[in-house]
Formats: C-alpha cells, structure tokens, sequence
C-alpha cells in the first residue's frame, strides 16, 4: 500500500467518524435527552442487531460475496429456539439446536458457492427464500411465545449495568478485528477478494476460505436471531425480514468495495453506528419514517462517492 | 306406533341429512386468503377451511402470500377452473378491486371477507370494518384518559387499509382532538420496530407519556416490552387482533385493551354466504361480525365463554 493510499484510507475513516460527531454534536444541542445515559443504552442497544450481521457480512463482502439469507436465519433461530422452549426444552439446548441448523444453512451457502460455482447472490437469494418459508412452514405462521427467563436475559438482562445485547456486539467486533487482522484465515479472505486466482496459485485453499465466510456470517445471524427472540420474548417466522439490507448498507458506509479485498472492519463499525444514531435523532426528532429511509439512501451513496474519490476507483 | 313413527321420522332426519351433504358437495367455493402467514388471516381461512369440511362442501384455499398481483392470478385461477363462489380476503383496497369486475363477468358470485375493497358491486360483504376496530380502540382511551393527556400512536404500514382504517377509526371518535399527540410512526405491523420506537420516545418524552395506542398487537407487545424494561409500568397500552401474547397480558393488566376480531366467524360466515350464494339461496348482502374490546372487564368472560360471553359482558 502506498503512502498516498493510507493516507486517503486513514482520511476517509477520519470522514466517516467525522459525520458521527456531527450527528452527536447537532443532536446534543437540539436534543436534550440525547446525551442521557438511558438514550445512549437504547442506541446501542438498537444497532446491536444490525452491528452483528454487519461484521459477518464484511467477511462475505471483503470476498467479493453477498450473503442475502442473514434475515431468514435470523428468523429460522426465533422459531426452533421458540418452539423447543415452548415444549419443554433446556434453553441451551434450544440455542444449541438452532445453532446447528444455522451453520447449517450457512454451510449450504458456502458449498453452493464455492464447490458448485453458483453466484453469491443467486445462491443466497435462494437461501434466503427457502429458509423464510422454512421459517413459516416449521410454525405454520404462527410466532412461539418464549417465557424462559434465563433466555430472555439473552436480550433484556444487563451485566454490570450494561444490556447484553452491547456486549455481546462488543465481543463480536473484537474477535471479528482479532480474526480478519491477525489470522492467516483473516489474510486470505483480504487476499481472497483481492484476486481469486492469485490467492490459489499461491496457494490458498480458496474453497475453504469462501465456505467458512458464509458459516461465519450465519453464526452472527444465530447470535441475532437469539438476541432479538430473547428481546421480543417471541420467536417469530416473520423476523429478521430486511434484515441484510441494513448490514450491506453499515458495510457499504463503512468503505468496504462490494467487489471484496478492499475494507476494514473498524469502518463496518463506524457504519452501523452512524445508520443507528441518523435512525435515533430521527425518532428523538419525531421525522417521519418516510424520510428517515431517504436519509439513508443519500448516506450511502455520499459515503460510497467519497470511497470512489480517496480511491481513485469505481466502488 | 308412536315408536315406528319415531324410527321413521329419524329415518327421514338421517336421509334428509344425507342428502343435504350429498347436494352441498357438488359445490366448488374457491377462497383468495391474503396472506396466511398472518396469524389473524389464518385463523379466518383455518376457520373457513372447518366450516366447508361441516357442510359438506369443497374449498380450494389460495394464499396470495401477501402479494396483490399473486392474489388476481388466484382468482383467475379459479375463475377458469369454473368455482360456484369465490371468497376473497382482499390484500388492497384499491389493488385487489379488479377482482370484482372479473368475478362479475364470469358471472361467479364473489363474497368479500374482512377487508374493505374500493369496488362495491360485490354479491355480498362479510366482517368488519378496520375502521370500527380503530374507533373502538380510540374510544377506550377516549373514556379513561383526561383532555389533553400526550400520547403516541403506532401505525401499520403506511396506506395498509388496516392502517387507513384504524386512523380514521382514531379520528372519527375524536381521539386525535381529544390528546396531544407526541409521535406517531409506523412500525410495520412489527414487533421489534415498536419496541425500537417506544425505547426512543420514552426517553425523549419522559413522565409527559401517558399511553401508546397501537394500531396491531404485535407492535403493542413491542411497546409494552420497551415500557416494562423502563420500569415504566404507568404508560397505557391498547392494540387491536387479541393475539395470544395479548390477551396474557390484559388478562395481568398489563395492558389495557385489545380489540378483537372474530376471525373464526369472518371465515365461517364467509362461506355459509359463499354457498349460499352458489346455491341461489337466501343470504344477507352485508354482514357485520360483531367487534369487542377485551379489558379488564370481559377478559375472564372471553377467557371462559369465547366471543360471545366477552360481547355480553361488554367492554
């Protein structure tokens, strides 16, 4: 990397934290409740889910992939985790189950991708339609009311007065920066979507590397799908809907190239926390929801202008 | 001879009977659900799926999936298949009127279940109005709230007839003239967007928040999960469908009212009317399955006696 592309990658992050502290700035004085502990919780706590995803879907991304079925393991978690609970199951054994088909769809994606050579985006939009109607079939339509207490702690309770959903999203950007900068498997993905080619010759085991991404991506959809379940005490087959559009946008605002080799997950990061704090001000701000979705559309396309021109290439 | 009398009038009952399903079963009644995947619509089609297998009668179900293209090809599916009726659970109110004029020139005669539909040249109407659900809804807080009192509304999907319906029902009761109105926002008929929502308004609007009136009970559930981790147990709640989650927690006055629907009784008298109508028999061109708001008052009665016991004991 030339100096003039880390300094452009170094003022673009500049850019993005930038944009968060106008929005916390401006709100702070527009908004009195803003900067009050309660609201910030909520905040966190609201782009937890998306945070999540996000991290698994730069892994995908950094590839050159896509993986659209995010939101439909979300919701297959709610109804297996629900439905075992709801006849008696250990709730353990609930997550476990709901684990395993989880990695289980994401395993699907990998080897349809990267054993049969289907496209990213065709193989996880069928994915994403099966799951959902795998969803409905398995509970029939009908949510699963979830009264464990030791579940719901997943997505209400708090450890030393911070909500667990915020940990476990601190957790998950920490192992996700540990893995992707400082592991070998971390290195291929980047070299993975760098050059394909290259990254086999060279001796990359390129197939393994595409498949573990979609596995990985799929456990961050089990982890929200248990935290949202827990979070609406119901697990719902209609959960999650969208869900992926959210974490591509946190990603996309965070720099990552959807031609994959080029991204960071701290930009990921700033994404998703600047998508929940537009969405928090708007709600504080009482702004109809139609125009929040405008406002979103407008940051991604400035954050991706931006990327073009540090670059100096097309997104 | 009064007991050979008495075997030979059973006889006669017995065949009559026989014969009475024998008849109802040259009859075809083709029904477009709107989307079964909905818990409320599907206990409608369940219900109406029960009462044709009573009489004797075919039904073919069609799910449009939520989709108002998919729900025009199901009708012209059975159009062309030569059904003696149709029931149709319209998706629009604008959207799936094209399937009145097509029922109309076929010459089949179409009932329309639930929803309202902007073609009235229907044969006949069963249900209730979403309106009436929002009046009695807005009603209740009318009565129990003082003038003036701040609330927040939380809508359906913006230009859902559910939607439309309901706000309406608010204005038409004075509900909207009555309190000050914080916020309101759509939620998307879902649970984790209002809980999103109600999180946010509860600490920009503090103690000035006395009631959340939600236009669903999954986005009530939603709000009330959000009030209960505030500690925050003084806000009133109402919501329109009794689901299950809700009826719990009316039952605990946690929540204040859930107007109800009788789903099994759109479905039921759907087709009665629908066969009916296939027949060239008698029936009602309009009508209204009665509406209730569950409270505290009749939800034992519900509990006990159904939807009649809750309609006597009144809301």
């Amino acid at each position: 990397m030339t100096q003039k592309k880390a300094l452009g990658k170094m003022l673009r992050q500049f850019g993005l934290f930038f944009v968060a502290l106008i929005i916390i700035v401006v709100m702070s004085f527009v908004s009195d409740v803003f900067l009050k502990s309660a609201n910030i919780r909520n905040v966190l706590r609201q782009i937890s889910l998306n945070g999540i995803l996000a991290v698994g879907m730069t892994f995908v991304i950094l590839t050159g992939g896509i993986d659209l079925s995010v939101g439909s393991v979300v919701a297959i978690t709610g109804v297996i985790s629900g439905s075992i609970m709801i006849s008696g199951g250990n709730w353990l054994l609930a997550c476990l189950a709901a684990l395993v088909i989880s990695l289980l769809c994401g395993a699907i994606n990998g080897l349809l991708i990267a054993y049969v050579g289907f496209q990213p985006f065709i193989a996880t939009l069928s994915t994403m339609t099966i799951g959902r109607g795998f969803a409905l079939a398995y509970s029939d339509g009908k949510p699963y009311t979830i009264s464990n207490p030791a579940f719901k702690e997943i997505g209400q309770g708090s450890f030393l007065g911070i909500p667990i959903p915020i940990i476990l999203l601190f957790v998950v950007c920490i192992l996700g920066i540990v893995i992707l900068n400082t592991t070998t498997f971390g290195r291929y993905v980047l070299a993975l979507g760098g050059n394909k080619s290259a990254a086999r010759l060279s001796g990359v085991r390129t197939k393994r590397v595409e498949l573990m991404v979609y596995v990985l991506s799929s456990a961050c959809a089990w982890l929200v799908g248990l935290i949202l379940a827990a979070r609406i005490s119901s697990g719902q087959p209609t959960a999650g809907e969208s869900y992926e559009m959210d974490a591509i946008a946190a990603t996309a605002i965070g720099g990552t190239s959807m031609n994959g080799g080029i991204g960071t997950l701290t930009g990921t990061i700033l994404g998703f926390v600047i998508i929940g704090l537009l969405s928090n001000s708007m709600n504080l701000l009482n702004i109809n929801s139609f125009y929040q979705q405008i406002v979103k559309g407008l940051l991604i396309i400035i954050a991706v202008f931006l990327d073009m021109r540090t670059k100096g290439a097309k997104a | 001879m009064k007991r050979i009398l008495g075997i030979v009038l059973a006889l006669v009952m017995v065949l009559t009977m026989g014969a009475f399903a024998e008849e109802n079963s040259q009859y075809v009644i083709g029904f477009s659900s709107k989307d079964n995947s909905d818990t409320f619509v599907a206990n409608i089609a369940d219900a109406a799926v029960a009462k044709a297998e009573e009489l004797g009668v075919k039904l073919l179900m069609y799910d449009a999936r939520g989709d108002v293209n998919q729900q025009i090809s199901d009708v012209e599916t059975m159009i062309a298949q030569g059904v003696d009726a149709i029931v149709v659970i319209p998706q629009s109110v604008e959207g799936s009127a094209p399937v009145v004029q097509m029922c109309n020139d076929a010459g089949i005669p179409i009932i329309i279940d639930n929803g309202d539909i902007a073609d009235k040249n229907y044969t006949a109407f069963v249900g209730c109005t979403d309106q009436q659900s929002g009046e009695i809804l807005g009603q209740w807080f009318v009565d129990n709230l003082a003038e003036g009192s701040k609330i927040c509304i939380i809508e359906g999907p913006m230009g859902q007839s559910g939607q439309v319906g309901r706000y309406a029902g608010f204005e038409a009761v004075g509900m909207l003239d009555k309190f000050e109105v914080l916020a309101c926002q759509t939620a998307n008929w879902k649970r984790d967007e209002a809980m999103a929502l109600a999180e946010d308004w509860i600490v920009t609007y503090g103690e000035d928040l006395v009631a959340i009136v939600c236009e669903n009970d999954d986005m009530a559930m939603g709000a009330l999960a959000a009030c209960e981790a505030a500690g925050r147990d003084d806000i009133l709640i109402g919501g329109v469908d009794a689901i299950a989650d809700a009826v719990q927690a009316v039952k605990e006055g946690r929540m204040e009212i859930s107007v109800l629907q009788d789903a099994a009784g759109q479905g039921e008298k759907g087709v009665e009317v629908a066969l009916a109508a296939a027949k060239g028999e008698a029936f009602e061109f309009d009508t209204r399955i009665p509406f209730v708001g569950l409270t505290a008052n009749n939800i034992d009665a519900y509990l006990e006696g159904g939807v009649a016991a809750a309609v006597e004991a009144g809301a």
